[in-house]
């Protein structure tokens, strides 16, 4: 959509202070209502999430906004526990009363509430799903169809509010899904939503928005507002998420020490024996440091947790990488051989490549080119020149280290942009994708080494920037 | 109060007719501009020691001559600087924008977004929480007596009723809905039983709604067991789900002796 249509759309569209619409997030006690708003919120602060029965015991409120403005009120409530004596309870007051309305009888039981002293808790479902414009009810599809769902069912659509069943804990379990859904058509509730806590999915999020538009019409375009707003974000937080990588594998992949050329640097074998110690260690410590940065960078970007970490199992303790990146059980780990470098993870500087067939070049040669492309020229290939005069040699972070690097930040990535907030001790998932190396990367790691000026700069170049889309196109395949 | 200024020039560096060839080149754009600049011969006549009166128009020409190079050279260079330079600088803040998706920023953001409104009780709960502590126990197997009369609550798919080991006799249903309920109470009236075990799985969620089931199963009989369903392959129950299903047991009046486990294979 252009910018010009979305202007069109909103021109009619003028806010909607004080019309935001009341969401009553209802359902079965431990079928995960606080956990889907924390993940709606992106906020594991949100509520009380505990792999027990009524942990939710008041009605909570919170906002969602597009920009500055609420455009959902979602209201966490206390979990179903009777429904089935509940209902039982409405039949006999509804025969004692003859109300006029199915809401009218929700009304009367309520103001008898001291009566009903066992229903506190539904008593507030009941409260809130009157005072709200729709109702989402989540349903845990592990659980087999017991004749307490279905009172609940019955109950809520009493209230006169459209339904939204939402299937929780959804992973590897369609036979329950589907059984679900046969049993939701049964009370004409077709459009149903499948939206896992745990293995969160931002498409899945769009889809309840756009399902909420198709219940409630006149809400169409605050909620039109809030999807494109919330796709905004998100797409902006994985951009600065593939940037953030991006500038990790320039960084490190630009790096370079200069190393004297006494030492028998020239030997293709460097198991750590080629360099002196101290160089090697603080090519090293920038390794780790560059990847810490990162780490620290993005958990921040996708605003992770301790919780989140342990929910989603990430190998990183007090925000630190459990394995280090230069431990040779990380190769192994990632699907790649032990190379000789596998130790050190240093290699020789590969001298200076002008064409693109890859030719090292003498100093003699360097020279040439240094003379032949002018001033620029030389003051880019400045260091190479001097150091190819003095016989020294650059000390570089090698392929495999730099690969190491990008398939775990790739990793982590993907289990950033997916997680949810569902409780503990629930189904936790554990990406183990593989993930492969794109098949131009080595041509791109030859590329960002043969421009060390791009070392912890953000260059005005015309080769940088076309490196940066082609990875940032690696990292957020459109989809 | 009126002042005459004649203008009398001399050059100690260049030569005269530099000088009036000078005054002729910033002459040229002054006259472009409008200005009524000396002549080249009027430049001349007022050089120094040439003792002669300036003609008001003279001394008119050589005061446009000073006042125009002041603006011309002075005040339109500036302005047109400072229209420059203020353009660049609206063009400059406007293609200026914050990267908000630094995390920097990212963090700053939720620092400044008030938690307040992420959450906020609309409707409290206003009785004391329940705190009934129970020791953990580990429920042993045991023998029940001869006559037990079985009833499962809500089992769902991973068993099928009844499970091998009783007496299809003994077996009085299983509760999943309402119906079922009613059912199985009136089959315990015309039974007249004496000692019920009630089977659960032991993986769900002990809540009110069972609870309730289960004293209304149990109200008339004088000897009341619970027992745990698990299927072989399931992973071992955590302790908190184990202790709530003894809270549950201490509900319903059976004793915790009375808990017990089972384990059966998966149908």
């Amino acid at each position: 959509m252009s910018s010009n249509e979305q202007n069109d759309r909103y021109s009619n569209y003028s806010g909607n202070a004080g019309t935001a619409i009341n969401v009553g997030v209802v359902g079965h006690t431990n079928a995960g209502k606080t956990s889907l708003i924390r993940t709606l919120l992106r906020d594991d602060h949100f509520g009380n999430v505990d792999d027990a029965a009524g942990t939710t015991r008041s009605v909570e409120q919170s906002a969602i906004y597009a920009d500055d403005e609420v455009v959902l009120n979602l209201f966490d409530t206390p979990g179903f526990e009777d429904s089935s004596a509940l209902l039982i309870a409405l039949d006999d007051l509804s025969t004692s009363i003859k109300p006029n309305s199915p809401a009218e009888l929700l009304k009367v039981f309520i103001d008898q509430q001291d009566r009903y002293a066992d229903f506190k808790q539904e008593i507030k479902v009941l409260r809130q799903s009157l005072r709200s414009d729709v109702l989402l009810y989540i349903i845990d599809v592990r659980e087999p169809l017991l004749g307490k769902y279905r009172d609940e069912v019955e109950i809520l659509s009493k209230a006169g509010k459209p339904i939204l069943p939402v299937f929780n804990f959804i992973a590897d379990e369609n036979q329950a899904l589907n059984r679900w859904r046969d049993q939701m058509a049964l009370f004409n509730l077709h459009a149903a939503l499948e939206f896992d806590t745990v293995a969160f999915d931002f498409e899945a999020e769009k889809r309840l928005y756009q399902k909420m538009q198709s219940l409630m019409e006149r809400h169409y375009d605050p909620l039109q507002h809030l999807i494109d707003y919330r796709h905004q974000v998100w797409q902006n937080l994985n951009q600065a998420a593939a940037r953030c990588i991006f500038n990790l594998i320039c960084d490190v992949a630009c790096y370079r020490l200069e190393v004297t050329g006494s030492q028998p640097s020239r030997s293709k074998a460097i198991g750590g024996n080629g360099f002196s110690d101290t160089k090697v260690k603080m090519m090293q410590a920038f390794v780790r440091n560059a990847e810490q940065q990162a780490l620290t960078d993005l958990l921040a970007i996708f605003s992770f947790t301790q919780l989140d970490i342990d929910l989603q199992q990430l190998p990183v303790s007090e925000g630190r990488w459990e394995l280090d990146i230069f431990s040779p059980h990380m190769l192994k780990e990632f699907g790649l051989g032990i190379g000789a470098s596998a130790l050190s993870g240093a290699a020789v500087g590969v001298g200076v490549d002008l064409m693109a067939g890859g030719m090292s070049l003498g100093a003699a040669s360097l020279l040439g080119a240094a003379i032949g492309g002018g001033w620029a020229t030389a003051q880019r290939y400045h260091q190479e020149f001097k150091a190819a005069w003095r016989r020294h040699q650059w000390l570089c972070v090698d392929d495999d280290t730099v690969s190491l690097l990008y398939l775990r930040q790739c990793r982590l990535l993907s289990t950033l942009s997916h997680r949810g907030h569902a409780a503990q001790n629930k189904l936790k998932l554990v990406d183990n994708g593989k993930v492969a190396l794109p098949p131009k990367w080595h041509g791109l790691l030859k590329s960002l080494r043969q421009n060390p000026q791009w070392h912890q700069a953000n260059p005005n170049d015309m080769e940088y920037h076309k490196l940066k889309k082609l990875m940032l196109e690696w990292l957020l395949p459109v989809n | 109060m009126v002042r005459q200024y004649d203008f009398i020039w001399g050059t100690t560096l260049l030569s005269d007719s530099v000088f009036i060839k000078l005054t002729a080149s910033l002459s040229r754009p002054l006259t472009f501009i409008g200005f009524m600049t000396p002549s080249a011969e009027q430049v001349q006549t007022s050089g120094l020691g040439l003792e002669q009166v300036l003609t008001a128009e003279h001394r008119s020409h050589w005061a446009q001559f000073l006042l125009g190079s002041l603006v011309c050279f002075g005040i339109l260079p500036r302005l047109l600087l400072l229209l420059w330079s203020s353009m660049m600088s609206i063009r400059a803040r406007r293609l200026f924008s914050f990267d908000l998706y630094l995390p920097y920023y990212i963090d700053l953001r939720r620092r400044l977004v008030p938690r307040a409104s992420h959450g906020q009780v609309v409707d409290a709960d206003k009785s004391p929480p329940i705190m009934t502590a129970i020791e953990e126990q580990i429920p042993v197997s045991h023998a029940l007596p001869e006559h037990t009369k079985w009833v499962a609550v809500e089992l769902g798919d991973n068993f099928s009723w009844p499970i091998s080991l009783i007496n299809g006799l003994n077996n009085l249903g299983q509760v999943i809905d309402r119906e079922s309920l009613e059912s199985t109470l009136q089959r315990l009236q015309t039974n007249q039983c004496q000692v019920l075990a009630v089977a659960v799985a032991v993986t769900r969620l002990p809540d009110r709604g069972i609870q309730r089931l289960i004293t209304s199963l149990t109200s008339h009989c004088s000897q009341r067991w619970l027992v745990l369903l698990q299927t072989s392959d399931e992973k071992r129950i955590s302790s908190k789900r184990l202790t709530a299903w003894y809270q549950l047991a201490q509900a319903c009046n059976i004793p915790a002796d009375h808990v017990i486990c089972l384990t059966v294979d998966k149908s």
